[in-house]
């Protein structure tokens, strides 16, 4: 691993508020490329923020975040808070990509379309080969034969993989799930968490995964945070996480999800 | 008795004056509602201020006062005088169009958040989400609600016959004095602007089933 490089995420003293609630209480954390980073946390947390944020989906009220060594958010010397100008957002949304909990399928479009939608238009790239790229995600994530169905017709964990493909169909070097799997029925879980699982094969992918399962984020994180009232109380290795946390409250947390 | 079919040549001038009139005045409605619908939705306070403007002006008053105006008024005003049958165009397009912006801002606002962000975490910008993930949506949202604006303009044509246009209705009247046959012009009459809505309804069931499968962003090819 190479230590000298930036790390792909450097978040900074990050604080959001909604009105006069406090979200994000000074968050601090460095990703390095490629790792595999579970979020888990009780709901209400701040985690969806986070990632909303690190999306451009929303502002941060102060703090800093870099992606890849470009500053997306920084603090200029009289202390005020400001983004990157449009054009460098625009560069760095393009190495992030996102999953939602509730799919976010485009309902007028088809399986297909969902997934080419993005490349031609934003990145104009031709028609056939956004196909021939659509057809091997979709082989990928196990849907080469729902092509042309509507977002309608599928199961909840089929528009998921679909909507896992969407994003990768843009090339991105961060992928960012938002407990993707909460929505689905049970049964439908496992097949969502196999495609997560193939992507974490590949090395060069840096994947943040906030979710609930925790049998799955110790099994496919190297890095574990705990988030709990808008800061990372404790992280590290799963096994420490979820064998041995040093917090109280990474300890309340755990025994109560795992009781449930 | 018998359908009056000898009293149709008469009215024919009167009717073809109304489609026309309906017909200018819808495509002017449709760009104005979308033109406005969208205005309340920019970023820009001017723009918004001039769409919410136009959209309360248009509706807070009558189509018929708007008539009076833009053909009795103008000319005094401005020293502009219009044709009469413009005129009515105009008008109609401005009056339903009002309404219509909030129809098309009503169903650009109800497409759920969770679209926008989708688009928007896959690089799209504003322009890009709007025509190609945001408006599809939506105008499977606008038509039905439209398809009820374009009979209230078809309606709404009888005005122009108190700014001397001989319209189907003003034809109508001409004739009841000619022939003395009230009930069956006014029957005729009837029967005529109900054909007419029938075929508006029938044209935006059809739009809608057209547009709600096989919708794509890089248009039917
Ligand atoms: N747009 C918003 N406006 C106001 N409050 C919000 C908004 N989004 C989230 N919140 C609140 O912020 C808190 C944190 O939300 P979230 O980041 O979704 O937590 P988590 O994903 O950890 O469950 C919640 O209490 C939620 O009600
Ligand atoms: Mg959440």
């Amino acid at each position: 691993m190479n230590e000298s490089r930036p790390p792909i995420l450097r978040i900074r003293d990050l604080h959001k508020w909604y009105d006069d609630l406090h979200i994000l209480r000074g968050l601090s954390c460095d990703l390095r490329a490629g790792e595999k980073v579970a979020i888990i946390g009780p709901s209400g947390s701040g985690k969806s923020t986070l990632l909303r944020l690190l999306m451009t989906l929303e502002s941060p009220d102060s703090g800093e975040i870099e992606v890849d060594g470009q500053a997306m958010w920084s603090t200029t010397p009289a202390g005020r808070t400001v983004a990157a100008g449009e054009d460098v957002l625009r560069r760095i949304r393009a190495k992030l990509g996102m999953v939602f909990q509730h799919f976010h399928l485009f309902p007028h479009l088809t399986v297909l379309r969902n997934i080419t939608a993005a490349p031609q238009i934003v990145k104009g790239i031709a028609r056939d080969a956004a196909e021939r790229r659509a057809g091997e995600l979709l082989e990928m994530v196990g849907l080469a034969d729902k092509a042309n169905a509507y977002p309608a017709q599928l199961s909840g964990g089929q528009k998921q993989r679909v909507a896992i493909a969407r994003a990768l169909a843009m090339d991105p070097s961060v992928m960012l799930f938002d407990e993707v799997t909460s929505a689905l029925d049970p049964e439908l879980v496992g097949e969502v968490q196999d495609v997560l699982r193939q992507l974490a094969h590949q090395a060069a992918m840096t994947m943040l995964i906030v979710t609930h399962e925790m049998q799955f984020a110790r099994e496919i994180a190297d890095h574990v945070m705990f988030f709990d009232a808008g800061t990372i109380v404790e992280q590290g290795a799963p096994e420490q996480i979820f064998s041995a946390p040093k917090e109280d409250r990474t300890r309340e947390f755990l025994q109560r999800v795992i009781d449930r | 008795m018998p359908p009056p079919i000898d009293l149709l040549p008469s009215l024919m001038d009167g009717l073809r004056r109304t489609l026309v009139i309906a017909a200018g005045g819808s495509v002017l409605a449709i760009a104005f509602a979308l033109l406005a619908g969208l205005g309340c939705l920019s970023r820009d306070p001017i723009v918004r201020t001039v769409a919410r403007v136009y959209i309360e002006v248009f509706r807070g008053t009558s189509a018929l006062v708007q008539l009076f105006w833009f053909y009795f008024a103008l000319p005094i005003l401005l020293g502009l005088r219009l044709d009469a049958m413009l005129v009515g165009v105009l008008v109609l397009g401005l009056n339903i169009g009002a309404y219509g912006a909030e129809v098309v801002r009503s169903a650009i606002e109800s497409v759920p958040a969770g679209q926008v962000q989708a688009a928007a975490a896959l690089s799209m910008n504003r322009w890009q989400t709007m025509r190609y993930i945001v408006l599809p949506q939506a105008i499977l949202l606008m038509l039905p609600p439209f398809g009820n604006l374009l009979i209230e303009l078809l309606k709404s044509t009888a005005l122009v016959s108190m700014i001397t246009v001989t319209d189907l209705t003003r034809a109508g009247l001409f004739l009841r004095d000619d022939t003395l046959r009230t009930a069956e012009v006014f029957g005729m009459l009837l029967l005529i602007y109900f054909s007419l809505s029938l075929m508006i309804t029938a044209v935006m069931r059809g739009l809608e089933r057209w547009l709600s499968h096989g919708q794509d962003y890089g248009g039917r090819q």
